[in-house]
């Protein structure tokens, strides 16, 4: 928002994730978070990445700006471009200039991701201060235009508070504010409403896509709600089990779902002309992905699954060839169609 | 003189010991200076006596040779000063304050034999007419006072200052010890270098009176000096005056005002400074912070002050041994003198004195009277040396009053079926009688005589337990004795303590013997010094006979300095004034 | 909050006379200054008692314990029992001082320290640096204070001083000034304070670093660590103004409430080096049975531990605003 005209409005791939491998220690063994992702984030527009939860979704989130946890996570394959840089093999100097002035974050529980013992109106200005020389009253001043901006009412007074002193809504709202200040280029948004009460997440929601008209950056939202995703991504990527089984245009996928795991998903969403009574669900549980199954991942839990999906993975393809979707599954064609 | 009164605060933390003063009747053998010998640890023994030559023959020369500054550790900060009230009931405060600075009449030389200070012409003696015995009993002293005695403002010493002494003992609040005062009827003071004290009645322990001496012109008028000389004592009679005094140090400088050149100081200053903590001592002591000290006997000593420490050890005051309380609550049965007799033959006392000393001097002594220490004047014997491991003794002594040994391995056993065996107590966490414990325990057995070991914290056993008679029949810790070998109140047939009484006294092994309390009491009316001996002889055998209690061993001093640093020191240790009563003789090397 | 401290004032004031109590009746049991006189033979029966009756020994315990509390809350310290009537304020005021600056100095080194090598373990975690600090804080721990004092005293009294062929002692093994020495020498008194610090701050430390780097483990796995790492802040920043900033609230109050926990480890510490403070103060007036310097002692050392739990607890509310009630969160004792 300071220097619009710098900004790349054109749909050229920003942020593009290839093949990215990223494994967790856990109690349990060492687990795949991420495995073999490939995404590509165009300027100006929304990428949902939609899965269940533990499907490695926020890992491959963090993955990108280089902030797994340290002792436990690691990326061991693949690139993170950013307008063609690989930032996993970027200097830690260089990420810390592209960390919140170029691609920002916002977190899911803004509780426990805003400082407890800082002002929120500090928290803003140490953004902007730690990548621009601005003066201390300079940022404090923008720090509260941010708050108005993302719909805090009162901003000069709200930003002396601390985070328990605020509403969860509020709060996520200053996480908004804080991720916008510099304008950054891409706006990673791990799960922003799922802390929050329904009524308080559609206003979020509303202040998240409202922002992100007026900037021009694009969004990488992560989320497990597909109805978050129908009404404010350009595109969806589903993912399971540390993998993507589906990417493509919002209204192509939800039209039409290529991967039985998509299918099974849109099917479980509760619509409004549903008829009350239970959802189907998709059977069985996610696999354990210390030791993921051989084959395709959702094999186990899959109605079409054949021998060939329960011993090779599935490639990624374009389906229809011609079409603007990929997807990872040995039997595409049968979905839906059957 | 206050010396008896420096037992009680001698033994602080785990060697605690209940004061107690001892007198005897001369006992032949030992020679004149028949006392425990000092025992040398370090080659380096030679050096004390050349410097005191050395010191003496520069004696007649008014300057103070040497000079420096030689600094000392104190095992026990003084809370006051004050000679009279409670004060000097602290050794430390006479050790290292009260004798350095105050005069007294008769003085203990540094082999504790008796003689006229500086501050006396002559001793007073039957001879020069001094000690007189009139037929209705009075009994009178007169001091002869030394032409050149003379205070430190400049004004001389004289009979007034004897007679302001009296009274002060007795007008003073919170007095201390009035004993022997008390009998003073009339202190004549018409010429002033002559003092006519008359006493209602013999009084043998005369010598130990007047010290210190108090200055009048100084304290006067009043006699009550309760607030007086806490903190600072701003006159001197002695060698040394009092320079500056605090909770931290404590610093001598040489009075030169002081008439007796034999101890005009050599050094410039001495400053003394606490050292509470033993180990820390040793640790001041090996660095050179401190260049001497004069701690109580610790385990370990030969090994520990080494390399540049000189140390010597021997003499001591507090005798040690098996207490037995006769009227004590636990015992199972009557502690008659047949087992009080068995038991001291069923013990090893050689191999006792052995464990307990061994590894702070070397070849300890046996104490083998009960009531005198060896390394004071002649009154230890050898009263009790027939005791030993004597197993048809035991038997004999035990079989007449109808014990019985049924396991020839086992204990004795009475008619009633109760074992022998006796509650022992000492103060716990004091390794030196627990060793003791361990191996008497040991030694019995063999013996058919049997130990139930309790253990109590110093201040359970010495403060609450002994005054109330609520221990033993058997307690092992030291009791102290006096260069005067007064024992009255040790033995006196109407001192045990009971509940009757309201536990006054301090006849605490409820030895009723009517024969050793009258002759406790003749020695202290005795004034002629043969016969006393003979009455303190007579006493002793009584005592080994009776066995009230069971002598192990003497506690010896020790006066440990760095001999890079310190030369002179070491031969104050048999003194009653402490290891640094000779601190005149001292010089700073180095 | 105001309320708070209050109700918290209100309960400690009848624990203080409990405690002041107890000592009382404790110093009577264990000491008395008359026991030394007991048997001590020359001392006559008629002359202990009126000893006692001077001393006022002779009346009931509850009338001297109402007669010294009277005294004391209004300020009179009175005066020595065995130190022959002289004022007790002089000692306990020069004790107290001594103590103040020796805990302040050896609590100032150790949080230096401690803090440093906690945050610098929990940030290495698992390092050569985490072990060797983990291990050497076991140490601290297990080390008694005693003998950690001996052996200071040997090493630089002795050993160091010996090895580097030098004469006198690098530092002096105890008192607060050397021998001889009159009136004030700034040096001199901060040499004498060194050793003692050390034998005190060992413990402190290990304590010290193991509370930082249990608590800066938690608070660098926090969500808004994260945040300020996504910020593009530099690590230092992210370590000490967002990391350090919030560990440091346990740390403190339970540093503030451990300052009773010092009381023993002082104790001996002043006497190892003959330190004459409130330690060496309390040893000397339990021997000597003298309960007129021993109570306020002990009461003075009971005020301030009180008065540090109270800090502790509004301290927390004041290091950290989510807990403005004074409701209680330590950081765990078993780090």
């Amino acid at each position: 928002m300071n220097a619009p005209g710098v900004r790349s409005s054109s749909a050229a791939t920003l942020l593009s994730v290839r093949n990215l491998r990223t494994e967790i220690d856990t109690e349990n063994g060492t687990v795949t978070a991420a495995d073999g992702v490939s995404l590509d984030l165009h300027g100006d527009e929304v990428l949902a990445v939609v899965g269940e939860s533990g499907c490695g979704k926020t890992m491959l989130a963090l993955s990108i700006l280089g902030l797994l946890p340290r002792r436990t996570g690691r990326i061991v394959d693949g690139q993170v471009l950013f307008r063609g840089e690989d930032l996993t093999q970027a200097t830690p100097a260089r990420l810390r200039e592209i960390r919140g002035a170029e691609i920002a974050m916002i977190f899911q529980d803004a509780l426990t991701g805003l400082h407890p013992l800082q002002r929120v109106g500090d928290q803003i200005v140490e953004m902007i201060r730690a990548h621009e020389p601005a003066r201390r009253d300079a940022a404090r001043r923008r720090a509260v235009d941010l708050l108005d901006l993302v719909g805090i009412p009162d901003p000069d007074r709200r930003a002396e508070s601390f985070p328990h002193e605020l509403s969860g809504g509020m709060r996520q709202r200053v996480m908004i504010a804080m991720a916008v200040a510099l304008d950054p280029a891409v706006l990673i948004a791990d799960e922003p409403t799922t802390a929050l009460d329904v009524t308080v997440q559609a206003q979020v929601l509303e202040t998240l896509a409202r922002i992100s008209g007026d900037l021009n950056g694009s969004i990488l939202l992560i989320t497990h709600d597909f109805g978050v995703v129908a009404g404010f991504a350009d595109r969806v990527a589903v993912m399971y089990a540390g993998r993507l089984v589906e990417q493509g245009p919002v209204a192509e996928v939800y039209g039409r779902p290529r991967h039985p795991y998509t299918a099974g998903l849109l099917a479980s969403m509760p619509r409004i002309d549903d008829v009350p009574g239970r959802l189907p669900r998709i059977a069985g549980t996610p696999p354990n992905l210390v030791s993921p199954p051989p084959g395709c991942r959702f094999a186990p839990r899959c109605s079409l699954a054949g021998d060939i999906c329960r011993e090779v993975p599935p490639e990624t393809r374009l389906w229809p060839p011609d079409g603007g979707v990929t997807v990872a599954c040995h039997h595409a064609e049968q979905v839906g169609a059957g | 003189m206050s010396l008896l009164l420096v037992a009680a605060a001698c033994g602080s933390g785990d060697s605690d010991q209940p004061s107690d003063a001892g007198a005897a009747p001369p006992a032949g053998e030992q020679s004149g200076d028949g006392r425990t010998a000092a025992t040398e640890v370090s080659p380096e023994t030679a050096a004390p006596t050349g410097t005191d030559d050395a010191a003496t023959s520069e004696a007649g020369t008014e300057t103070a040779g040497g000079g420096g500054e030689l600094i000392l550790a104190v095992e026990q900060w003084p809370e006051c000063l004050n000679p009279v009230t409670s004060c000097a009931n602290a050794s430390w405060t006479l050790w290292s304050v009260n004798t350095h600075v105050l005069p007294r009449l008769m003085e203990l030389d540094l082999q504790n034999n008796y003689q006229a200070s500086p501050t006396l012409a002559e001793e007073p003696t039957t001879d020069n007419g001094g000690l007189q015995v009139a037929d209705d009993g009075t009994f009178t002293l007169t001091y002869r006072l030394h032409p050149d005695a003379v205070w430190s403002d400049g004004t001389s010493m004289t009979s007034s200052d004897v007679w302001y002494t009296w009274r002060a003992r007795l007008d003073t609040d919170g007095t201390l010890n009035t004993v022997g005062y008390e009998l003073i009827t009339d202190v004549n003071t018409d010429d002033p270098q002559v003092a006519v004290v008359t006493f209602s009645e013999p009084y043998a322990p005369w010598r130990d009176l007047f010290d210190p001496i108090l200055p009048a012109h100084h304290l006067g008028p009043d006699t009550n000096i309760a607030d007086r000389w806490n903190d600072e004592i701003s006159i001197s009679g002695g060698p040394w005056l009092q320079h500056s005094w605090s909770q931290d140090q404590h610093v001598l400088v040489p009075n030169e005002l002081y008439w007796d050149t034999e101890r005009r100081p050599l050094v410039d200053r001495v400053v003394m400074v606490p050292r509470e903590d033993t180990d820390s001592e040793v640790v001041a002591l090996q660095t050179g912070e401190v260049m001497a000290a004069s701690p109580q006997p610790f385990p370990g000593a030969a090994e520990r002050l080494g390399g540049d420490l000189t140390f010597v050890g021997g003499g001591g005051t507090f005798i040690e041994g098996l207490w037995i309380n006769q009227n004590a609550p636990d015992r199972r049965f009557e502690i008659t003198r047949n087992i009080r007799q068995a038991v001291a033959y069923s013990l090893d006392r050689e191999l006792i004195a052995d464990v307990a000393l061994g590894s702070i001097i070397e070849d300890p002594q046996v104490l083998q009277c009960a009531g005198w220490s060896p390394a004071v004047g002649e009154w230890c014997a050898d009263d009790f040396a027939h005791y030993g491991q004597d197993l048809a003794k035991v038997t004999e002594l035990l079989t007449a009053e109808g014990w019985t040994r049924p396991d020839p391995d086992g204990l004795w056993v009475n008619a009633e079926g109760t074992e022998l065996v006796l509650q022992w107590n000492t103060v716990a966490g004091n390794k030196r009688r627990e060793d003791v414990q361990a191996l008497v325990s040991e030694m019995t057995a063999p013996f058919g005589i049997g130990w139930e070991i309790i253990n109590y914290d110093p201040g359970e056993l010495f403060q609450n337990r002994l005054p109330s008679m609520n221990f033993g029949p058997v307690a092992l810790f030291a009791n102290s004795t006096s260069p005067d070998p007064t024992v009255f109140r040790l033995y006196d047939i109407d001192g045990i303590p009971s509940e009757a009484n309201g536990f006054t006294g301090q006849n605490f092994t409820a030895y009723a013997s009517q024969e050793a309390s009258d002759l406790a009491a003749a020695i202290d009316r005795e004034v002629d010094a043969a016969a006393r001996l003979a009455l303190v002889r007579q006493l002793g055998e009584v005592l080994a006979t009776d066995v009230p209690w069971i002598p192990l061993y003497v506690l010896p001093n020790l006066v440990v300095w760095n001999s890079t640093l310190v030369e002179g020191a070491g031969n104050a240790l048999f003194s009653a004034y402490g290891g640094f009563a000779d601190i005149y003789d001292w010089r700073v090397i180095g | 909050m105001i309320a708070y401290a209050l109700r918290r004032l209100a309960i400690t004031v009848p624990v203080l006379v409990v405690i002041s109590f107890g000592t009382f009746w404790a110093a009577g049991q264990i000491s008395s200054p008359t026991a030394q006189l007991t048997l001590n033979p020359r001392i006559s029966p008629e002359t202990k008692q009126a000893y006692v009756e001077l001393l006022g020994l002779d009346r009931p315990l509850h009338v001297q314990y109402g007669k010294w509390l009277g005294n004391f809350v209004t300020g009179d310290f009175g005066t020595s029992l065995v130190k022959n009537g002289q004022d007790v304020w002089p000692f306990v005021e020069r004790a107290l001082a001594n103590t103040l600056l020796l805990v302040a100095a050896a609590v100032s080194l150790s949080l230096l320290i401690g803090l440093a090598v906690g945050t610098i373990s929990a940030i290495r975690q698992g390092s050569l640096w985490d072990y060797g600090s983990v291990t050497v804080s076991f140490l601290g721990i297990s080390i008694p204070v005693f003998w950690l004092g001996l052996m200071l005293q040997l090493f630089f009294g002795l050993y160091l001083a010996n090895w580097l062929g030098v004469g006198p002692p690098l530092l002096p093994t105890a008192g607060i000034y050397s021998p001889g020495q009159q009136g004030f020498d700034l040096l001199d008194r901060v040499r004498h304070l060194v050793l003692p610090t050390l034998a005190l701050s060992l413990q402190l430390v290990a304590v010290y670093s193991r509370y930082m780097r249990a608590s800066m483990l938690e608070v660098m796995s926090a969500d808004y660590i994260r945040t300020a790492r996504s910020k593009g802040l530099r690590e230092s920043r992210v370590v000490v103004r967002h990391g350090m900033r919030s560990a440091l609230v346990p740390v403190t109050t339970q540093v503030a409430i451990d300052i009773g926990q010092l009381v023993g480890g002082l104790i001996v510490t002043e006497r190892v080096f003959q330190y004459p403070g409130m330690g060496l103060l309390f040893l000397d007036s339990l021997e000597g049975g003298d309960y007129t310097i021993l109570l306020p002692t002990v009461m003075i050392a009971a005020v301030v531990v009180f008065a540090l739990n109270l800090v502790a607890d509004l301290l927390y509310g004041v290091l950290d605003p989510r807990v403005r009630l004074g409701r209680d969160r330590r950081v765990a004792r078993n780090v």
